[in-house]
């Protein structure tokens, strides 16, 4: 056969160079297959000249259970003084006072639990931090909960302009909650009261030190940054929902509230008892995003319990003589709060819908 | 087969990664010399000094490298929790000393602090030991406080509070008095400035307002030429810790002083015979006349809109910024954009954290370059017994110690021995602005090399003036530390459910406070009962 000619030269030269490469890239190749091809047939010939032990059952029992020792010991320890130790030792110090003089610790009984109850009805601090606790858990239940189903049920649903919604929910999840609160903070300050000066309103008060308002900015604040991460779960929980069941109710007849509510929230019951639970838990810990706007200086007024034991163990003033106190306190937002989440649990569980799919 | 050989192989050489860094020390980038690692807490004062310091000292000990650390994390309660784990041997940092004590936490440096610094070794020619250098009643503290007579650390210093000014802008403007009570640019060809409060001429308060009527006819001047007054951030406790300055500028140095004895006499307004202080009735002292002084300022200030920044105290005014809009005021009257500022209210370390700032608008232009600024004095009220000027300084836990398990002893205490000398005191103060709460004195030289704002802090500080704190070997007070540096000061409740902490915010915020309304509160809520479960803390 008459071999064509090429009528560009240099194609051809690259051509050469490229088939040249690649010949020498398969040479490398098919050596290190080789050696590895080597390696494995003299430890195949060692293994196959020893004699093969018979293992017992017991002794490859033994021999799994070493192993899943092996792994989880060091967890196991971590847990162990990181989780149980740290925990008993905490619950220890609540009946311990430091002695600032020695530096150690004196057992002082339940001192710190009665001045701590005695302090509620005086401190004025704790007084708010009490109202403010229990109206952020309600707002929680009553405003966040239903919000972040409906918007959940809104973008699973694919409705007109749900993507954008989407993207505006779940963009203050996504960037740095530093830069989110100074971009609120600038948006409070000095836009907001722009804009009301627009519609005739004059001398807005600064909004984040007034008494009247401040705390329905950083209300505000909490359920709009809140919204993204609902947003995320819900959504989860509703993708699971088989199509065939929609596909059922649509030909019944169901329109897009009926199933919502005969078939939506049935099915995700499971997730809102989760999020009704850990509410519960989180009266006492929920800080409203207090520590981000005014460090460990926020108004006395705008205290959540939260606020308060973070400020008191880890804020810049905090003292080893304020950790027994603090403990104290713990242990008995643990007491109140532990049987009514167990009882909630308890009875979300037994009188909830238990629709299984 | 091989896979499972390859497996084995591989978590091998996993494991074997954990014992990288085992094995005996090699010798270090810096050949045989001892290294010494110094934390400090990043803060506004910075850390140029330090390391300056630490070229220092390397000069004069060419056997020790020293390795500065600035960071944030050298910080109370922070501090304690790592302090054992971390490389650092030497720290300058804001503690509870007693905290570090008490968990045996500190290197004694008793032998440091009571030795003449030349006999150290060190390389210095102090001819004082530090201990001789400490003020008298930090020097209780350092040693007193622990019962042992022993020394575990030195003081550092503490920001104090006064209203910083634009020298350029009262020049440019003629804002200085001159002695006959006129305005005066107080340059060459003008009428010369007053003498100011400490009645010396030549000193950094000349040609300032004297008493509260000069400092408002001041501020209502410098309206009607078109400049606002103040700035500040939304920092509560700068204006918060400003407000409590001017109530220890009323009272002076030893009625001031009686909040950290507990012991002595105060005749309080009203009354003709004076009352006892005692540590149980120490409370009584926020009824003092300086209190309602200070409030009054603060109640005129914030009540007169035209003498601040309209975004001052917002949420949105963070002391950066707060600093960027009064430096760079000047430029927007220039281009028209606002008004220019002449105070600002902040800690004394705002010069140092502005240097960007500074920096940035000398590149601008030339016009912005080299500008002067200055701290003055608190005016006075009639009747007020203090003597001369008086300022508070906060942050006086700051303090330089060494770790007790320090891996380079004897380096990391002759470090800290020099960092108490006076040619590293200068350093401190000529770098940061920061004045050492130690007797040194600057040398003609470096005074000059300092920018005006350093010269007016030392001047403030080292001149014909008080510095007041709380640090002291009072158990009350040592033991009870972030009370006193934060409810004591404003913090109150009034009858109808207002909660108090900043005067000048709080002001604002309610139009129809009033200040005895103000002072009502305060005393209702340290009552005596509040009062005594404090004591028994500090028992």
């Amino acid at each position: 056969m008459r071999k064509s000619k090429n009528l560009n030269p240099d194609l051809e030269k690259k051509a050469t160079v490229k088939e040249k490469i690649s010949e020498r890239m398969g040479k490398v190749g098919r050596a290190i297959k080789l050696f590895f091809y080597n390696l494995s047939v003299r430890l195949y010939n060692l293994k196959k000249n020893r004699k093969k032990k018979i293992r017992s059952a017991k002794s490859k029992n033994f021999a799994k259970n070493l192993f899943l020792f092996c792994v989880l010991i060091i967890p196991v320890i971590q847990f162990c003084v990181f989780y149980i130790g740290v925990n008993i030792n905490s619950i220890l110090l609540a009946f311990k006072q430091y002695d600032i003089a020695t530096g150690e610790y004196h057992f002082i009984g339940f001192g710190h639990f009665k001045e701590f109850i005695r302090q509620i009805g005086t401190d004025f601090t704790l007084q708010f931090a009490t109202k403010n606790s229990f109206i952020l858990y309600a707002i929680g239940l009553f405003i966040c909960m239903p919000l972040h189903i409906m918007s959940s049920f809104f973008v699973y649903k694919k409705i007109p302009l749900s993507g954008m919604f989407k993207i505006f929910l779940y963009v203050p999840s996504i960037v740095s909650s530093v830069v989110m609160t100074i971009m609120y903070k600038y948006f409070v300050d000095r836009a907001v009261p722009s804009l009301l000066n627009l519609f005739g309103v004059q001398n807005v008060p600064d909004l984040f030190k007034s008494q009247q308002t401040a705390w329905s900015v950083i209300i505000f604040y909490n359920i709009w940054f809140g919204l993204g991460s609902g947003i995320i779960l819900y959504t989860g929980a509703m993708s699971r929902i088989p199509d065939s069941l929609i596909e059922y109710g649509k030909l019944e007849g169901l329109g897009m509230w009926k199933e919502f509510w005969k078939i939506t929230v049935p099915l995700i019951f499971p997730t809102i008892t989760v999020f009704l639970v850990t509410g519960i838990a989180g009266i006492f810990t929920n800080q409203a995003g207090l520590y981000t706007f005014y460090g460990g200086n926020a108004p006395q007024y705008l205290y959540t319990y939260g606020y308060y034991l973070f400020v008191k163990v880890v804020g810049d003033t905090a003292q080893l003589a304020d950790y027994p106190f603090a403990s104290a306190a713990g242990l008995l937002f643990t007491l109140f709060v532990a049987p009514i989440t167990l009882l909630a649990k308890y009875l979300l569980e037994k009188f909830g819908t238990n629709a299984e799919f | 087969m091989l896979k499972k050989f390859m497996a084995v192989f591989i978590v091998a050489m996993l494991a074997l990664w954990s014992f990288v860094g085992c094995g005996p020390k090699g010798p270090n980038q810096y050949g045989d010399k001892i290294v010494i690692q110094v934390g400090i807490y990043n803060g506004g004062w910075g850390q140029e000094w330090l390391d300056k310091a630490a070229a220092e000292f390397e000069k004069k000990n060419p056997q020790y490298k020293v390795l500065v650390d600035g960071d944030k994390k050298y910080y109370m309660s922070t501090l304690l929790g790592t302090i054992d784990v971390l490389p650092q041997d030497v720290f300058v940092a804001p503690v509870y000393l007693y905290d570090y004590l008490s968990q045996d936490l500190l290197m004694d440096v008793t032998t440091e602090m009571t030795t003449p610094l030349k006999d150290l070794g060190i390389g210095v020619s102090d001819e004082e030991s530090i201990a001789d250098k400490m003020w008298e009643d930090l020097d209780e503290f350092y040693k007193g406080y622990n019962n042992l007579g022993k020394y575990f650390a030195a003081p550092f210093g503490g920001g104090i509070y006064g209203i910083s000014y634009d020298i350029d802008l009262f020049e440019k403007k003629g804002f200085y008095y001159d002695a006959s009570g006129n305005w005066t640019k107080g340059i060459e060809g003008t009428q010369p400035k007053s003498v100011g409060q400490d009645g010396i001429a030549g000193t950094y308060d000349d040609g300032l307002p004297v008493t509260i009527d000069e400092f408002w006819n001041l501020c209502n001047y410098m309206v009607n030429e078109g400049v606002t007054p103040f700035i500040w951030s939304d920092q509560t406790s700068y204006t918060s810790n400003l407000i409590y300055s001017m109530y220890a500028a009323y009272e002076g140095k030893a009625n001031f002083d009686l909040v950290k004895t507990m012991s002595g006499e105060y005749t309080f307004e009203g009354d003709s015979e004076p009352t006892k202080i005692t540590p149980q009735k120490a409370y009584l002292l926020m009824n003092m006349t300086g209190r309602k002084k200070a409030l009054e300022f603060a109640y005129t200030l914030a009540n007169n809109p035209d003498y601040y920044h309209s975004q001052s105290g917002t949420a949105s005014m963070s002391f950066m910024t707060t600093q960027s809009e009064y430096l760079l005021s000047v430029v927007n009257e220039s281009l028209g954009l606002g008004k220019r500022v002449a105070f600002i209210i902040d800690g004394a370390h705002w010069y140092n954290e502005a240097k960007d700032t500074f920096n940035d608008m000398a590149a601008m232009s030339d016009e912005y370059a080299n500008r002067r600024f200055g701290i003055m004095p608190f005016p006075k009220y009639e009747g007020s017994p203090a003597t001369k000027a008086t300022y508070f300084a906060s942050s006086f836990y700051t303090s330089v110690f060494v770790k007790k398990n320090a891996k380079e002893a004897e380096g990391a205490k002759k470090f800290f021995a020099y960092l108490q000398s006076d040619e590293a005191l200068q350093m401190c103060t000529q770098y940061s602005g920061m004045p050492r709460a130690l007797d040194y004195e600057m040398k003609d030289e470096q005074l000059a090399a300092m920018p005006d704002y350093y010269q007016s802090l030392w001047g403030a500080f080292g001149g014909n003036s008080d510095i007041v704190y709380h640090t002291c070997a009072n158990p009350y007070i040592y033991k009870n530390e972030q009370f006193f540096e934060s409810d004591w000061k404003w913090k109150a409740n009034t009858r109808d459910g207002k909660t108090l902490s900043d005067p000048i915010g709080n002001f604002r915020t309610y139009p129809t406070l009033t200040v005895d309304e103000y002072m009502t509160a305060l005393r209702e809520t340290m009552s005596e009962e509040v009062w005594l479960s404090k004591i028994a803390v500090g028992n």
